[in-house]
């Protein structure tokens, strides 16, 4: 069982887009609890989802 | 967007806290977890090659009982250890991946769900006393001597109502520290000065639905304070600022209506301004929200979905975020 990353960088036009499919494809380990930690400033942002998977 | 990197691997199911990272620092990013067995971490210089993990702390493995916070130069980590006694323990990181650990200190507070900050040069741990109270303690000083010594007038005791909201911690700019905390369905927050003297009790929220959680973030030397949480009544999902001089905004902003939104993960850039929410929703069933404000201006609401195939967002403990946001470190 792993403790994984995925990570998205914007803001630009496919910002909103990669997070709906990061958070869509996650396969979270069930019962666990995914987190997110955001870096940067409004004209750069990189978003990182931790998680355990499945 | 990178598909799922493995950072290292655990057998505990709890979940992640809010508090263990990722940060950034000494060009790496550095990340907390409990593993089944010990509090262990890892580090990256890209996020995608993550160095084998390494025992901060052995024999610790409840994700509600560790706290960690980085003040730029140093990990401040606050943990409940034997008998409930809080103790502390500093990491100074290096740019190679190290961290070298001084000795855990049994700070003499006793208690569970600690958060830690560092303020000027001293190091303030709030946590809820054995009678669930939201209490304080600070050290003489975090930057030379490598102990715990509780200051004369510590710990101190916030609130004297009972609560089961972990309370949380920021730093103010002259050393001394903010407290939050939620009792009786409101969002209070006090001042706590280097000489142990509070601050009068201010509200943040009228109606704080406390089984939605809130996130708080901010402090420091902008000295502004961010606040997101769910109304009891209206069911909105609000956000609200303190300003550095102590002034509230005269009301709340809705970030997303009437829905049953809840446990909010709040980003703050005090340079720009911007401001960063994630939220889980069931206006439509198991969605996470997302929206940002920038230059004074909120997004429209993203319906970020999450289909909750493996996992319910509601029944267990949510999209539990992490809050680390500042300036332009880490990208």
């Amino acid at each position: 069982m792993g403790v994984k990353v995925k990570v998205c960088e914007g803001p630009d036009s496919t910002f909103e887009a990669d997070l709906q499919t990061a958070i869509n494809g996650l396969t979270v380990l069930a019962g666990t609890t995914p987190g997110i930690a955001v870096f940067g400033t409004g004209s750069r942002i990189r978003a990182v989802i931790v998680y355990r998977e499945s | 967007m990178t598909t799922g990197t493995t950072v290292g691997t655990t057998t505990n199911t709890d979940g992640f806290r809010g508090n263990l990272g990722p940060f950034y620092i000494q060009g790496r990013y550095w990340l907390f977890w409990v593993d089944g067995t010990n509090f262990v971490w890892s580090h990256s210089t890209d996020l995608s090659s993550w160095a084998a993990k390494q025992t901060a702390i052995a024999s610790l493995n409840d994700v509600w009982k560790e706290s960690v916070s980085c003040d730029g130069t140093y990990f401040h980590i606050a943990y409940v250890g034997a008998s409930s006694h809080i103790y502390y323990v500093r990491g100074t990181p290096a740019s190679d991946g190290s961290i070298a650990f001084g000795t855990a200190r049994d700070t003499g507070g006793i208690g569970t769900y600690p958060d830690v900050c560092a303020s000027g040069s001293h190091v303030y741990i709030t946590y809820l006393s054995a009678a669930q109270k939201p209490t304080v303690i600070r050290n003489d000083d975090a930057t030379s001597v490598d102990t715990w010594t509780t200051t004369t007038g510590f710990p101190v005791l916030i609130s004297n109502t009972a609560t089961s909201e972990c309370s949380r911690i920021l730093p103010k700019s002259d050393g001394g520290v903010f407290t939050i905390y939620a009792v009786s369905n409101h969002i209070k927050l006090k001042t706590c000065a280097t000489d142990a003297t509070l601050g009068g009790e201010e509200s943040c929220s009228l109606s704080f639905d406390s089984s939605s959680m809130f996130d708080v973030t901010g402090g420091g030397i902008a000295g502004v304070i961010a606040f997101a949480y769910r109304d009891a009544n209206s069911g909105n999902m609000l956000y609200r600022e303190r300003s550095s001089g102590g002034t509230w905004d005269v009301a709340e902003t809705t970030i997303v209506a009437a829905s049953s939104s809840t446990r909010p993960a709040l980003f703050y850039d005090a340079t720009s301004g911007t401001v960063v929410l994630f939220c889980v929703g069931t206006s439509t069933a198991n969605h996470v929200y997302y929206n940002e404000r920038l230059s004074g201006t909120w997004g429209g609401m993203l319906k970020a979905v999450y289909e909750g195939s493996l996992i319910d967002p509601l029944k267990d403990d949510g999209f539990w975020l992490n809050r680390w946001y500042r300036d332009s470190k880490g990208v």
